[in-house]
Formats: C-alpha cells, sequence, structure tokens
C-alpha cells in the first residue's frame, strides 16, 4: 500500500520534496497575505487580520491541487480528530 | 530607563489615552459587596494598582533577564486556575447541561421594539436559569424560589456553581465552545445595572487561582522555592529518551513534589491543598506543551525550507495584491519576516492564554464599561471596550516586537470595534491557532512517514515533471 502513496506522489506531484514545498509555499503565502476580510479595508495585516488570513486558506483548503495529500495522510477538518 | 520599560510606559500612556471614559473605581467595591477575605487580593485590586504591579514585575524581570509577565511562576500563578476537585466536576456538568438547554443569547441578542422589551426577556431568561440551577442542585430550596423569587439565600450556591464553569473554560480554552460564551453573556447581564437591583444577587465571584490559595494561607514561599520547576515539569513521551531517562526524570519529578508539601505544610496548608497547587500548575505547562508546539513547527518549518534573504525562483514566497486573492504586497524576504512575526506573536499570546482569558472575563464583566448591541455586518454583537486586554496585548505585541527586531504590517489591535466587537471574540480566535497549525503540521509530518519507507520514490522524481498532474 505505501508503495502505491509514494508513486502518486511522484507522479502528481514530482516527489516528496516538490509536495512538501508546494504545500509549504502556498501557506505562508497565501495563510498569511491579508485576505478574508469582509471588505478592502477591514482585510490586512492587522494583529487581527492575520489570523482571518489563515482561516481564510483553510475555508480554501478543499479547493486546492495538493487536497489529495491531506486527505491521504489521514487529515479529516481542522476541527476535528485525525483518521488514525 | 532601559528600552523595554520606556516602550511599556509610552504604551501604558497610550493605551490609557485611548480609553474612551475614566475609569471610575470609587464605587467598584460598593457594587461587588463585601468580598470573601480569601479573595480581597483579586476583588479589590483597582487598575491603579494592577499598572503599578505590571511596571514593578518589568523591572524585576528585566533585572532577571527574562521579558514576559508569563515567563515568571509567581506572577503566573496569579492566574493558573486551581484543578476541579470530584465533587466540583458534578457541579460543572450541571451548569454544563443547563447552559446547553438555555437559549438566552439568541433570546436576548436580537431587536426589540423598545429597551423594556427586552429587560423583560433578559429577567425572565435570567430568573429562570439560576432557578434550574438551585432546583437541580437542591430540590427544596428550588420549590421555595419559585415561589418567593428571592435569591438571596441561594447566593453563594449560585456564585460557586457558575465559579467552577468559567475556571473549567479557562484550563481548557477548547472546551465549552458555545456554552462559554452564552454563560459569560447571562453573567454580563445579570450584573448590568438594569438588571442587578432587580435580580438582588451578584452572581460573580473570582476564579479561584493558585496564587489566590496559596496568599490566603501563608503559602507563597512555595512558589519562590526552586524545586517548584522539577515538580511541575510535564514529562513528555519523548523518542529520543529512554525509558530509564524518562523513569528518572519521573522519579525526580516526584522526589521534588513530596520536599515541597513537606516543607511548605503548615497549620494553615495541607499537603493535599499543596499537591493541588502543583497539579493546577503542571495542568498549565500540558496545556502549553500541546498549544505551543503545533507553532514551534510551523516555525520550524518555514526556517528549514525556506531562506531569509536567498530566494529559490520556483519557491519564492512573494506575494501581490490582487493576485491569487492576496491583498498585500509582499516580496519575498518581506513576507518570510512577516510569517515569522506573527507565529512569534501567537506563540506569545498562547503563552500567555490564561492571564488573557482571565482579563478577558474581568473586561466582558466589568461595571465599568457596559456594552451595546450594534449591527456589525455579522449580525448583532455586543459592542464593548475592554482595556485591560488591549493593554496586555500591547505589551505582548511590544515585546515581541522588541524581541524580533523589527516588524512588518500593521500593528493595529482591532477591539470594541465591529471587527472584534468585545474580549471575548477576540480571545477566543487565540483558541483558533493550534486548530489550524497542529493538522497542518501533523500532514507534513505524516507526508515524510508515507514516503520515507520506500526508495521507489527515486524513479519518479525527474525534475522535468510538472507539478500537479491531479487525480480527480
Amino acid at each position: 500500500m505505501l508503495g502505491y502513496l509514494c508513486r502518486y506522489v511522484g507522479r502528481a506531484f514530482g516527489g516528496l520534496e516538490e509536495a512538501r514545498n508546494l504545500i509549504l509555499q502556498d501557506f505562508f503565502c497565501h495563510a498569511f497575505d491579508g485576505s478574508g476580510g469582509d471588505n478592502f479595508y477591514d482585510a490586512g495585516s492587522c494583529i487581527d487580520g492575520r489570523l482571518t488570513s489563515a482561516w481564510n486558506w483553510c475555508s480554501q483548503l478543499s479547493g486546492k491541487s495538493y487536497y489529495g495529500l491531506f486527505k491521504l495522510t489521514g487529515f479529516l477538518s481542522f476541527d476535528g480528530e485525525f483518521d488514525k | 530607563m532601559s528600552l523595554n520599560e520606556a516602550l511599556h510606559r509610552a504604551l501604558l500612556s497610550a493605551a490609557s489615552a485611548l480609553d474612551d471614559e475614566p475609569l471610575d473605581l470609587r464605587d467598584k467595591d460598593r457594587l461587588e459587596g463585601p468580598a470573601e477575605p480569601m479573595d480581597t487580593d483579586d476583588a479589590a485590586e483597582s487598575m491603579a494598582q494592577q499598572e503599578r504591579r505590571s511596571l514593578e514585575l518589568h523591572a524585576k524581570i528585566e533585572a532577571s533577564g527574562v521579558l514576559l509577565p508569563a515567563e515568571d511562576v509567581v506572577e503566573r500563578a496569579r492566574y493558573i486556575p486551581l484543578r476541579l476537585s470530584y465533587e466540583e466536576r458534578k457541579s460543572l456538568r450541571l451548569v454544563v447541561s443547563a447552559i446547553n438547554v438555555s437559549d438566552y443569547t439568541s433570546a436576548v441578542d436580537v431587536v426589540f421594539r423598545n429597551k423594556a422589551r427586552r429587560q423583560h426577556v433578559q429577567l425572565q431568561q435570567i430568573v429562570a436559569f439560576l432557578t434550574g440551577l438551585v432546583a437541580s442542585h437542591d430540590y427544596k430550596e428550588g420549590q421555595a424560589l419559585l415561589g418567593d423569587r428571592n435569591f438571596a439565600g441561594a447566593e453563594p450556591l449560585l456564585k460557586t456553581l457558575l465559579e467552577i464553569a468559567r475556571r473549567y473554560k479557562i484550563t481548557n480554552p477548547e472546551k465549552l465552545r458555545a456554552e462559554y460564551g452564552k454563560l459569560l453573556y447571562l453573567m454580563q447581564d445579570a450584573r448590568s445595572g438594569s438588571i442587578s437591583p432587580l435580580l438582588g444577587v451578584d452572581v460573580h465571584a473570582p476564579v479561584r487561582t493558585v496564587y489566590a490559595l496559596l496568599a490566603h494561607r501563608g503559602g507563597l514561599a512555595l512558589l519562590s522555592d526552586e524545586r517548584i520547576r522539577t515538580a511541575t515539569q510535564e514529562i513528555l513521551p519523548d523518542k529520543a529518551k529512554s525509558r530509564t531517562v524518562i523513569q528518572a526524570e519521573i522519579r525526580r519529578k516526584e522526589k521534588a513534589l513530596e520536599g515541597l508539601c513537606r516543607d511548605h505544610a503548615s497549620s494553615r496548608l495541607s499537603g493535599e491543598e499543596i499537591k493541588l497547587c502543583l497539579y493546577s500548575i503542571c495542568d498549565n505547562n500540558s496545556f502549553l506543551n500541546s498549544s505551543l508546539l503545533p507553532i514551534q513547527q510551523c516555525i520550524e518549518l518555514l526556517t528549514t525550507h525556506f531562506h531569509p534573504s536567498r530566494v529559490q525562483s520556483r519557491w519564492s514566497l512573494s506575494i501581490n495584491e490582487g493576485e491569487t486573492g492576496a491583498r498585500l504586497s509582499h516580496s519575498h524576504e518581506v513576507q518570510f519576516s512577516y510569517v515569522l512575526q506573527s507565529l512569534h506573536l501567537w506563540a506569545a499570546v498562547v503563552e500567555d492564554m490564561f492571564r488573557l482569558w482571565c482579563l478577558a472575563e474581568e473586561d466582558v464583566l466589568s461595571l465599568e464599561q457596559p456594552y451595546e448591541l450594534r449591527e456589525t455586518g455579522q449580525g448583532l454583537q455586543r459592542v464593548q471596550q475592554s482595556p485591560r486586554v488591549y493593554r496586555a496585548m500591547h505589551e505582548i505585541l511590544a515585546v515581541t516586537k522588541e524581541r524580533l527586531q523589527g516588524w512588518v504590517g500593521s500593528s493595529v489591535i482591532h477591539l470594541g470595534d465591529h471587527n472584534v466587537p468585545n474580549a471575548l471574540t477576540f480571545i477566543d480566535k487565540y483558541t483558533q491557532v493550534a486548530r489550524i497549525l497542529a493538522p497542518f503540521a501533523r500532514t507534513l509530518a505524516n507526508l515524510e512517514n508515507i514516503c520515507e519507507e520506500n526508495d521507489g520514490i527515486k524513479k519518479y522524481v525527474p525534475s522535468s515533471i510538472n507539478v500537479c498532474e491531479c487525480l480527480c
């Protein structure tokens, strides 16, 4: 079973390094990009806004290209427990 | 004056200049009524005293080289609630069940034709809730209450019951998510100027903390004993350590605990009570270990896989406003710093979580800052000024900035406006940090695990493969 997971990561992303860097880059860019506010003026880099954009990223996770990887490693939701 | 102290003083004066109205502390004691001797420290301490203490503490901390109040055991003990006893847990279940059944905020935080109508519903709901609590606890007393609506006799009981629920929430911020808010708003209304004289009781009691218990029994020396760190550390199952090492650590901890109980027990303070205090402090350490760990893991992920100034073009962290939903424009270097600083700030806030919760409660239940029910774009919210939490956050922010030697982005702390209506909504957000980061860090760790066993991966890593051939 594990062998197949490795192959999936390799085929879909180009390898573990690549997959990891992709996820990290997307997280560090877009979970901290000031998005998620109700309107243009409320979003941003204020102390509270940093958390808001992190949540915004979480809510968009299911549309990401690497969502499959999250599911395969046992991720269920940000609110709940892990599968294993 | 050191830079830190100067910063601190400047922040305090800035924060107090931002307060809408001067705090009138004269009536505080009268309105709260006579406090029990044990709680005198907390109940009577005015904000001016807190300020003075904060400045003294900063001077003391400066001398010892440590920067945040959370890092000093004695100071931290002021906000570490005592563990619940077996009996108290039964009361907790009672209160939680009662709150579950109540629809307080749905009934009360809606638009009414006029104030009097709202007050009427508030009073109805509060009386029903309190009567229900008393009746479930003691049937006869509840019956009497239904008849004469005189809560005076039940006041100590109600104070105790509600204090237990609040204490539980502070030690377990991730529990009672819906219930606690309802309870706090109910208490806020019960204490308000319009309801309180009609109700005739005050249901607020200060949360019982380690410091309060020790101060009352003359056992504060316990907190300054150097064995306390060993006696309250959490022994984690670390894979790097062998079983014998862990056993030795456990034995050392138990020895320190017994030593402390023996040396500090007195006629006023029993060994069991000392153990309770030490276990409570240990619970706090355990909470910190579990909540800070995901943040530290994320910081590690950032610093291991990305460099602050060297950019690999494929893995640059730069963002541009308008692209892929970003609202800010940062170069790679700036974004790196921004993320690192945000994570450090969250770590500092989580570390001080118990103190911030206690302050948030004080702000929400304060008699000096009434709230206003306002439409904020997210429904009707209780908008309320919260000077204590505001001040504490500014302190934490200042120390974080000092440590990181710089700050990217805004330092604005929204509190008491349409973005963050009150201290409760503010502090509740920070309990979510672990919820976001823990699954993330765990996924990345698991990802490595599923790939590491197999070196068949090497066959599939030609760099010409394009990223994201999605399997749908």
